[in-house]
């Protein structure tokens, strides 16, 4: 393909050959760019001369195009809006003329054009034509478009997002954009919020503590900041808010702002907050149940408890009546164990009494004096010596160690042989017969003393240990019906020897036997 | 004179029920079912008071080890529990008697059974 010379002679030089020569090197050159659509138009914009890359582009061998008005490349609504003309008179009016947009191929496609069109003129500055450079932007055109549709389907779906509050804040933590999610949760439009430092939507507390700033410097320093707490909106009302903070850095890792998603929780967090209260009463009303079952159970217990004393006292009192009608002589002894009975009788609801005071918060009256701890155990172990050899079936032994010598304490005799006789009654309870059990008093440390008592028993399951001197609390290896009890004899000793200023610790070896330790401050002599 | 026997857990019980009934009866005393099983194998008893609840060996295995025995010695059951932990199930079972009960209750069932259990004999 050869392209059209314009004739443009007033240019050339008197050296016609060289001349010519350097014209065709150029005609070549232009020729053969294949990139580019170079080619001239006439005064009249008809096309002068067309090279590879114009073909190319456009599509046109030379014989087709070569004058033929360069209208036929515009878009049919161009060419009706004179932009043709308006083109080639810019371009005469200023010498040159730059545009982008789209341009037609000979097959009727579309294509992103970048042209450029100078004026050519001669040495007077009489108009010879135009040459029109034209390049195929499309790729960059199509690329260019995509990255800004894609911008703004993220923008778009950024802004209509309305369960979450998107925003960005500058580097200072001022708000820079501002969705719809956003404005529903925070309260504020985007007139109203943007600029406006993030601080605004803390509580007065928040806002005054700095909150807002530390939150960025973290998000700065690691990249995120995350949490869940109290945001105020517009109107004042608060919100439960979780909140991430994303640091935005630049390529070159310059801080270029913040990220900011929140998201109100507070129904979440109301929900977790019934659940956590329905959770707290229930526990309650377990509890209550629990404490209800064991009242009862102890009901039960203490009823059938008060039961032996009765039935024995009606019999000793029967006995009596008979040797009365047949006039017998009743001896003392049916009176002592008559009396005995009401003992035991009497025991029962004392310590019924005893623990309704400890419960009620009052406390158990302690009438303290001057007392020997040595001397209070030896005579209870007398006691109960006796009476343990009195009863039928004695078959337990009461050993004392101790040394002959004072324990003296500050304590209620009373008390402490109420003490005594709940540990020595549940040592003989839970112990096999003919066991053998060891008491000691002996000092621990300088300024107390530690009464010991020693069974060989049934023992105290571990996992009951802790909660055995609880009230109403009985080992899990003592059924009710094999060894009734009121579960309350440690718990009223427990406290007996707290209100003496002391303590009260259980060990014991299941099926091996129970020391329990008692340890009372010493009386300074 | 018809011999008793007692048994029941508490020694409490026991002695006033032996102050109560001796001179009428001749009594006997068990702390639990496994003394009072050797007691019955050793010799005869025209009654037994019966407690049920006991450590070692309670009321209702020693009515179980008394009818595996043979005898046809009536049972009395006393008991301080309102359910009495079910009826035992025993044919030797002749009377219930719920703690505290009456004394005077006691003997009228022990004679009632002595005298049934005298029946039986003759």
């Amino acid at each position: 393909v050869i392209p059209e010379r314009v004739p443009h002679r007033g240019q050339r030089s008197t050296d016609a050959i060289l001349e010519t020569g350097v014209e065709d090197a150029y005609r070549l050159l232009v020729d053969a760019v294949s990139d580019y659509a170079i080619f001239h138009l006439d005064p009249e914009g008809r096309v002068a001369s067309w090279n590879t890359g114009a073909q190319r582009l456009k599509g046109y061998r030379a014989d087709e195009i070569i004058g033929k008005s360069f209208e036929v490349f515009y878009p049919p609504e161009d060419v009706a809006a004179g932009k043709c003309a308006l083109e080639l008179v810019e371009a005469a009016r200023v010498g040159r003329f730059e545009d982008e947009g789209w341009r037609v191929r000979k097959d009727g496609t579309l294509f992103w054009a970048n042209v450029v069109i100078s004026a050519i003129r001669d040495a007077r500055g009489r108009l010879l034509g135009y040459a029109k450079v034209t390049r195929d932007l499309t790729a960059r055109k199509r690329a260019e478009d995509a990255v800004r549709e894609s911008e703004e389907r993220f923008r778009l779906l950024v802004a209509s997002v309305t369960d979450y509050a998107i925003f960005m804040l500058d580097t200072e933590g001022r708000v820079a954009s501002w969705n719809a999610g956003a404005e529903r949760i925070n309260g504020y439009t985007a007139d109203e919020i943007m600029g406006r430092p993030l601080s605004v939507f803390y509580p007065p507390e928040d806002m005054a503590a700095g909150k807002a700033r530390r939150e960025l410097e973290i998000a700065r320093e690691t990249g995120r900041y995350e949490e869940e707490g109290w945001r105020v909106r517009k109107d004042g009302t608060r919100f439960y808010a979780n909140v991430v903070v994303t640091a935005l850095r630049g390529p070159k890792g310059e801080l270029r702002g913040f990220a900011k998603v929140t998201r109100d929780v507070s129904e979440r967090k109301r929900a977790e907050e019934q659940a956590g209260q329905l959770r707290a009463e229930r526990e309650a009303r377990l509890a209550l149940e629990a404490a209800n079952a064991a009242r009862s159970a102890f009901l039960s217990m203490f009823a059938h408890e008060l039961r032996t004393p009765l039935t024995a006292l009606r019999m000793y009192v029967g006995a009596m009546r008979k040797k009365n009608d047949t006039g017998q002589r009743i001896e003392p002894e049916l009176f002592i164990r008559l009396d005995s009975q009401i003992a035991r009788f009497s025991k029962l609801v004392a310590d019924v009494g005893d623990s309704a005071l400890v419960e009620s918060g009052r406390g158990l009256d302690l009438r303290l004096a001057d007392e020997d701890l040595a001397a209070i155990v030896r005579e209870s172990v007398a006691f109960h010596a006796v009476s343990l050899t009195a009863r039928a079936a004695a078959r337990h032994r009461i050993e004392l160690h101790a040394e002959a010598r004072p324990f003296p304490i500050a304590g209620d005799r009373v008390r402490l042989e109420q003490v005594l006789s709940n540990l020595f009654e549940n040592a003989v309870k839970y112990s096999p017969d003919g066991g053998v059990i060891e008491v000691r008093v002996e000092p621990a440390g300088d300024s107390s003393y530690e009464l010991s008592v020693r069974d060989p028993g049934i023992g105290i399951p571990a996992e009951d240990l802790a909660q055995v001197t609880d009230r109403y609390f009985r080992a899990s290896n003592v059924p009710d019906r094999n060894f009734p009890g009121l579960g309350l004899g440690l718990s009223i000793s427990r406290e007996i020897i707290a209100r003496h200023g002391g303590t009260l610790t259980i060990e014991s070896d299941l099926g091996k036997g129970t020391v329990v330790r008692i340890r009372l401050p010493a009386k300074k002599q | 004179v018809k011999r008793i026997l007692i048994v029941d857990d508490d020694p409490d019980i026991l002695c006033s029920l032996e102050a109560f009934l001796i001179g009428r009866y001749d009594v006997a005393i068990a702390q639990d079912g496994r003394e009072a099983l050797e007691l019955v194998r050793k010799g005869r008893f025209d009654a037994i008071v019966l407690d049920l609840m006991m450590p070692i060996m309670d009321g209702k295995s020693f009515l179980a080890a008394l009818d595996r025995l043979g005898g046809r010695t009536p049972v009395i059951i006393a008991s301080a529990w309102s359910d009495m932990g079910g009826p035992p199930g025993s044919a030797s079972v002749v009377g219930y008697l719920r703690k505290p009960y009456d004394p005077e209750e006691l003997e009228e069932q022990i004679d009632r059974a002595t005298r049934g259990a005298a029946g039986i004999g003759a």
